[in-house]
């Protein structure tokens, strides 16, 4: 079996695209405000990060219009909620193995270290 | 070890952003507190006019709670920016409705019918929503139509639509309340 790390896609990999995934794979779809908002983003990184998935073909992106006002709708594609998952499942494998390692050294410590807060850099 | 910090990092940061989004969502305390209203209306008018009284109240106002709970649902959809799909829910209602028609037509002790329809309805969309309160109201409501069957008591309307009314006002505020919070 493949090091996890090999399973890590470098379009999903990057936090902002595994963060706009993660919020199209709980809604069926999200508009541009929404994303950019939630995210904490500005409209020329989200364009960016979006037509990255879209060219990919991760993402699909609808543009309608209210009234006069044009409005933007990016949903999930099957193969964006694989990837997803791919790349979600190879994330916690990787730091699961590496917390098992380190569990294994240092076994007198007293069980299970955390990842985040105790490790040297 | 930096790497591992930030991989945990980011997979925290992904489950807040999921829990996040799934809050946003939630939204069954309109037709909870809509339907709830409904069926105490039903309850007062099956003890002033009768049983059948409210079986032709619940066919027109069944009907447009339903329409009413689409366009709410809309307009928040326009108004978030965040919808989920709508077949699920459509296809439960309808055959929530379906139900309560085909069941009302039984006799006690099976009168209760309707209401396990309902129940079971409130159950599935329970699941969609994810939401343990939903799916505790409808077993509950499930298991008091059943013990009223079983023990034939009367008046099954009055009873029901009035448990039924609160227990949806109870769970839809709740809900309203726990959304207003956050």
């Amino acid at each position: 079996m493949s090091h996890p790390t090999a399973r890590l896609d470098n379009t999903v990999h990057q936090r902002v695209r595994l963060g706009i995934l993660t919020v199209l794979s709980e809604a069926d779809r999200a508009d541009f405000t929404y994303l950019r908002d939630a995210l904490g983003l500005s409209d020329g990184n989200l364009s960016r990060n979006l037509q990255v998935l879209e060219e990919a073909g991760f993402v699909a992106i609808e543009k309608t219009f209210e009234g006069k006002r044009p409005r933007t709708w990016v949903s999930a594609t099957k193969s964006g909620e694989q990837a997803l998952a791919a790349e979600v499942a190879a994330l916690r494998e990787l730091l699961g193995g590496v917390e098992g390692k380190r569990d294994a050294k240092a076994p007198r410590r007293g069980g299970a270290l955390r990842a985040s807060g105790e490790a040297p850099a | 070890m930096v790497y591992v910090t930030e991989t945990a990092q980011t997979l925290g940061e992904l489950e807040r952003l999921r829990l996040q989004t799934r809050r946003q969502l939630e939204g069954l305390s309109f037709p909870l507190v809509l339907f709830g209203g409904i069926s105490l209306v039903a309850a007062a008018l099956s003890a002033a006019l009768g049983e059948e009284a409210q079986g032709l109240f619940w066919a027109l106002a069944g009907p447009a709670g339903g329409v009413a709970v689409s366009l709410h649902y809309r307009r928040r959809e326009l108004d978030l920016g965040l919808s989920r799909a709508a077949w699920p829910y459509i296809c439960t209602a309808v055959a929530l409705m379906v139900g309560c028609f085909v069941l009302g037509f039984l006799e006690q002790p099976w009168s209760v019918g309707p209401w396990l329809a309902v129940a079971a309805g409130y159950l599935v969309f329970g699941g969609l929503e994810r939401s343990a309160a939903v799916i505790v109201m409808a077993l509950t409501l499930a298991a008091l139509a059943v013990a009223v069957g079983a023990l034939e008591v009367t008046p099954v309307a009055v009873i029901l639509n009035a448990a039924y009314g609160v227990a949806f006002l109870a769970t839809g505020l709740a809900a309203r309340a726990r959304r207003d919070e956050r």
